[in-house]
């Protein structure tokens, strides 16, 4: 057995630590009840060190990533007495959520009486309450968007808190899908605690702790070395983001500096925070600017807090991308991170023209339904719709598929049918809608909604007035659009986003934006499709 | 009998006759892969009368390269691009420019049709032939060569595919035609209609293939190894050919279960499986029973037929190995494949593989062959020379990179055994290893001990194994049915009795009315809470065993989740399984081809040392390790610590000694 720390067992506890955080991931997923986390998988789990710095994580939902070490450090601020069999839940964004939706469970693990490890799980549940199925309102401040849960115990020393659970069940439209979905986010980390301890058993406990430690430092060096040959110098750029509701757009502006081997992203000179639920606390951030690095970076490299080291990020408090209290975050980590994306890409393009892909569709079309079933029992069910990916110097974007901060699955349109009271009639790529260039942005998603029965709609989306932007003299991608089709076959445009009643019969119609397209037209290659 | 098992470098033969078993390796031809098998039986002088069991790759490859039939998707209105959007996830999540996975048909070639029917299989828009006729005459203008149909809720109401199935045959001789309800009665549209569409556009090619393979082999009776694990008969290949996607490691699996049941004396012996090759290395974990998957994917597209549950990982004997930029040692997946092969084989190879690694501390003997073509004098200077490269970039000795290269490489394969084993809620401890492929018996030590096992078989011809899995398949059909019923709803049982004598009908038409007598029926309920996504499959021994069987659903469940619950399950699927089992089949042992003998060789094995190297053969009794065995076939390593017997099968039992801790 190797006592120092080599080249071999880095790779070989890399590896171990991910499985952990995978297996915790496989078991929520399979257990779970919501179409969320069972068919959308929009999950993520993590293993983190005593000190709270993330040693891996299963790649889910990139989104989930950086903000998950922003919740640690929140729950730490507000809990400081551990003990084993705790279990910690919290939603609220103000402290180290993202939106309420998202509930995360914390679980710290001792060895030997020291506080070692810390795993932790996050999914989107279907439904916490607030003012619309499906809590994805169009709200102007967070208590309209439901339950909020600061970082508190779910459990102390094994021992579930009953009140605190029923309080959850009462706020919440599907009560035993939230208590099967929080039973299935418990057995993770049961599961996770014991591939850890079998870990522990296996190598020793002073091992595992050492090598958690130096993949940390790995990844900071690996990253570093990376970020030294990248051109150096500074990138702006600004986009704007509509807000539902209004008529007024908001600037989200960043400053990236690429310096010897380290990078600081600024996001000070983005606009105040709005009346609306596209705000998002400062976590989402940092999940955008990693999330873009990783992008940039060799997929070898450890998904740990030490490649984050070298990356620092600035937030102006109460601008729109680090809100304060009561401002609606419900979109923050769907339609804001997004957009985020695209100015991040958009400021490293002025230093690495070549790389950068154009933006994709640059939203997440969130659409919640919510009604009584055919058994008269309510329902609500939430569901992205994908789009174009922006083309590249490599080749052309693709088409109908998730982009940056999401990967949710579908939901087959045969399951959707059997339970809920409403057909899929149209799912299919939206011709032409990709911008041009020498490389076309990929095209977009048509799908249409037919209610069988009356049901209440959400639709939360951006890239409605201006499609997403191409590079190099690529043109944008064509923006979404939206329509109700009545019963008698009336068209009529509906707004980015909107909370309307859909009558039996009707049909809701959801374009999603085309990706913006890469080099002039002029050098298209006709045999590209 | 013939077992012909095609590879991607290699097709091994074994050939028993007249209580002989004889095995050769072969050379594959790929442009026309009867080649190989035909001039294999002519230097095995395989009987005029002898059957052929195949193992084939052909559907595999038209899948992989994407050489398949021009096919058609016609599917319902609305729906034409379902494939290329599939369950719009991107592969890569950190993809700065994710890639498409490449499409098996075009955009152009996909089509709907004006028809739909709901979830209860009720009409909303009815079937308009005038519409397919007029399809059907494009379909000819564009020279397809097979269509698929897949309409929504064909799983529930096949009438609309029957009807456009029957009308598309008679207006286009000649042109295969896959229907989603025969292939895959099952809901989840992605899955089912991909696996049409990979059914009709291999169909032509492999109906080709096995008819001129029929042809080669004259009046020997050919069977072909699906991915289930059993065989069928060349007249099915034209509905069912994507069966045969993952033919060939299945034979393996099969191998090994029959090897497990003779040796550990148990119906129901529960094994791990490896198969470790030159580029990869197939793992299987067997809970008594062959494992089969219910969500399997190839080449980026689900593959929803029943499969044995096979993980395969890209690495192997050959897999490459380099030092990443922050200097942390990679192997794989990135292969030396046979050409130029690993340094040790002096064919131009210049990087350091696995197999090199396992030269250079020992564990493989300088006089080796490879295949039946002839010897290779190993380049163990060349081998030398890298690793020190490599050791001093790394600061360590050869010693321990080579080492180092052996424990990552190890840890994929333990990576790859967790997935199938711990995952699933498996102990590994309780399982037996069978270790087999070229390189498979000499990692199984090192393997076993991380995951805790005390056990491992390995098989007489370890090297060729996968064929020996061909002899004695059985000849297996399975077909599925939508139930969605609750467990405790009273119409169940009648329900069951009447969907289980359905599907008997439909899966006794696949054999011979002199055979049905002889087939015997297995049964499996896949269920879930009401509400959840991912089923359990649960054997239904009779439907008055289905009380025990919904208990131990709950018990599956916790064991797998950690948690169970009072509500009664909904029952997804219920799938039938035909089984005919043939004649029984007695492997003899292999005679060896050249005197046994043993010699004393340097071994590193945490240090260098003297081992005992011997023929296996020559085993008669007892050996501890540390020694290495060497054969015709393959190199098997005793790491310290162990024990080999050998048992009356020629197989080895290596067992872990008492006394180590």
């Amino acid at each position: 057995m190797t006592t120092s720390v080599d080249g071999i067992a880095l790779t070989l506890f890399q590896n171990r630590f991910r499985q952990v955080a995978i297996e915790m991931g496989e078991t929520l997923k399979r257990s779970a009840f919501s179409a969320n986390i069972k068919e959308r998988e929009d999950h993520s789990c993590a293993v983190f060190n005593g000190e709270g710095e993330m040693i891996a994580q299963a790649a889910h939902i990139p989104v989930h990533l950086g903000a998950m070490t922003a919740t640690l450090r929140a729950v730490r601020q507000h809990i400081s007495e551990f003990a084993p069999g705790d279990v910690i839940i919290v939603n609220d964004p103000y402290s180290g959520g993202t939106h309420l939706p998202d509930i995360t469970l914390l679980s710290p693990h001792f060895v030997a009486d020291r506080l070692a490890f810390f795993l932790m799980s996050r999914a989107h549940h279907s439904d916490v309450g607030g003012m619309s199925p499906g809590s994805m309102p169009l709200s102007t401040e967070v208590f309209q968007e439901g339950l909020i849960l600061p970082p508190v115990k779910l459990f102390q020393a094994q021992k579930r808190n009953e009140a605190l659970w029923d309080v959850i069940m009462k706020n919440t439209r599907s009560p035993e899908e939230r208590e099967g979905d929080l039973n299935a986010q418990l057995a993770a980390h049961r599961i996770g605690w014991a591939r850890l301890e079998a870990l522990l058993d296996q190598e020793g406990a002073q091992r595992v702790i050492r090598m958690a430690d130096a993949l940390l430092v790995y990844a900071e060096e690996k990253v570093k070395s990376e970020i030294k040959s990248w051109p150096k110098g500074k990138g702006s750029f600004e986009d704007w983001l509509a807000v539902p509701g209004t008529d007024e757009s908001v600037a989200i502006r960043c400053d990236v500096t690429v310096a010897a081997s380290e990078i600081t992203v600024d996001f000070s000179r983005t606009s105040d925070q709005v009346h609306g639920p596209i705000n998002a606390v400062r976590s989402i951030v940092e999940s955008a600017v990693y999330y873009v690095c990783r992008t940039l970076l060799p997929e070898a490299i450890p998904h740990n807090g030490g490649a984050n080291r070298p990356i620092t990020v600035k937030t102006r408090r109460g601008s729109l991308v680090d809100a304060l209290p009561p401002a609606g975050v419900v979109g923050g980590n769907v339609e804001t991170s997004q957009r985020m994306v695209d100015v991040l890409y958009g400021a490293f393009a002025c230093l690495m023209a070549d790389v950068i892909p154009s933006a994709s569709q640059g939203t997440m079309n969130n659409l919640t339904i919510g009604g009584v079933d055919r058994f008269g029992q309510p329902y609500t069910y939430y569901e992205t719709v994908a789009g174009g990916h922006g083309a590249s110097s490599r080749g052309p974007g693709l088409s109908g598929k998730q982009s940056h901060m999401t990967n949710t699955a579908n939901t087959p349109i045969e399951a959707l049918e059997q339970i809920y009271p409403f057909r899929v009639e149209t799912y299919a790529l939206r011709s032409q809608s990709g911008g041009e260039g020498k490389h076309r942005g990929g095209d977009g998603v048509v799908r249409t909604y037919v209610f069988d029965r009356e049901a209440q709609v959400t639709l939360f989306s951006s890239r409605r007035k201006s499609g997403p932007y191409g590079l190099n003299q690529g043109q944008p991608g064509a923006p979404g659009k939206q329509f109700r089709v009545s019963a008698s076959g009336e068209r009529s445009e509906l707004p980015a986003s909107f909370t309307l009643r859909f009558a039996a019969g009707e049909e809701l119609h959801i374009e999603t934006p085309g990706g913006g397209g890469w080099g002039a037209i002029s050098e298209a290659n006709a045999s590209e499709e | 009998m013939l077992g012909v098992d095609t590879g991607g470098t290699f097709t091994d033969f074994v050939a028993l006759q007249k209580g002989e078993l004889k095995i050769a390796k072969i050379p594959s031809t790929p442009h026309n892969p009867a080649a190989a098998i035909l001039s294999g039986a002519l230097l095995l002088a395989v009987d005029e009368s002898a059957s052929v069991k195949h193992g084939t790759t052909v559907a595999t490859n038209a899948i992989l390269e994407r050489k398949v039939a021009k096919t058609a998707l016609i599917t319902n209105a609305g729906l034409e691009h379902v494939l290329l959007i599939g369950r719009q996830t991107r592969a890569q999540l950190y993809g700065l420019t994710p890639q498409a996975v490449p499409p098996l048909i075009p955009r152009s070639l996909c089509f709907g049709l004006k028809v739909r029917r709901d979830a209860s299989g009720r009409v909303i828009d009815p079937l308009s032939e005038r519409e397919v006729r007029d399809l059907a005459k494009l379909l000819q203008e564009r020279d397809v060569e097979a269509v698929a149909v897949g309409l929504l809720h064909a799983y529930r109401n096949a009438e609309d595919e029957q009807r456009v199935g029957d009308l598309l045959t008679a207006l286009l001789p000649g042109v295969h035609v896959s229907l989603s309800s025969d292939v895959l009665p099952v809901f989840r549209e992605v899955e089912r209609f991909t696996t049409t569409v990979m059914n009709a556009s291999v169909t032509p090619k492999v109906s080709r293939y096995v008819a001129h393979l029929s042809e080669g082999l004259g009046k020997r009776p050919l069977y072909l190894m699906q991915s289930n694990g059993g065989t069928l008969l060349p007249a099915q290949v034209s509905t069912q050919s994507i069966r045969l996607a993952l033919s060939g490691p299945a034979g393996g699996a099969v191998a090994a279960m029959h090897l497990a049941r003779a040796v550990l004396r148990t119906e129901r012996p529960n094994i791990l499986t490896l198969d470790m090759g030159g580029t990869s290395t197939d793992v299987a974990l067997c809970p008594g029973t062959l494992p089969y998957a219910q969500n399997h994917e190839m080449s980026g597209l689900p593959l929803a037929v029943p499969v044995i549950d096979i993980h395969t990982v890209g690495a192997g004997g050959g897999s490459l190995v380099h030092l990443d930029a922050a200097g942390a040692l990679q192997v794989g997946p990135k292969s030396a494949g046979a050409s130029p092969g690993p340094i040790c084989y002096n064919k131009g190879g210049t990087e350091l593989t696995v197999t090199d690694a396992n030269l250079f501390l020992g564990r493989l003997h300088d006089d080796w062959a490879l295949g039946s073509e002839g010897e290779i004098r190993p380049d163990r200077a060349g081998v030398a020379l890298a690793l020190q490269k490599l050791a001093a970039a790394m600061s360590l000795t050869q010693d321990q990179v080579a080492q180092g290269i052996l424990d990552v490489v190890n840890e994929h394969m333990v990576h790859a055994l967790a997935k199938v084993s711990i995952q699933q809620g498996f102990d590994p401890k309780d399982f037996t290893l069978i270790p087999f492929g070229g390189a498979g018996p000499l990692h199984m030590c090192a393997l076993a001990e991380r995951l805790g096992m005390t056990q491992i078989l390995v098989p007489p011809t370890p090297g060729v194994f996968s064929a020996v899995g061909l002899l004695l398949a059985e000849r297996r059909l399975d077909q599925v049915k939508s139930v969605l019923v609750r467990g405790d709803d009273a119409a169940l049982p009648a329900l069951l009795l009447d969907l289980m004598e359905g599907l008997r009908h439909d899966l006794l038409a696949g054999f011979q009315p002199q055979e049905r007598g002889d087939v015997k029926f297995q049964w499996e309920l896949q269920m879930r809470y009401p509400g959840q996504s991912h089923e359990i499959g649960v054997p239904l021994p009779e439907v008055q065993a289905l009380g025990t069987c919904l208990q131990n659903f709950h018990e599956r469940h916790h064991a797998m989740n950690g948690w169970q619950k009072e509500a009664s399950p909904e029952i997804v699927t219920l799938r039938g399984t035909a089984v005919l089992t043939g004649p029984d089949v007695t492997v003899p042992r292999i005679t060896p081809v050249t005197e046994p003998q043993s010699a004393a060789a340097k071994v590193y094995d945490g240090g260098w040392r003297e081992v005992l190297v011997a023929h296996r053969n020559a085993i008669s009794n007892e050996i501890s390790g540390p020694a290495l065995l060497v054969q015709e076939d393959a190199t098997i390593w005793i790491a310290t610590g162990w024990t080999a017997a050998v048992h009356e099968s020629g197989a080895l039992v290596v067992t872990r000694k008492e006394e180590a801790s």
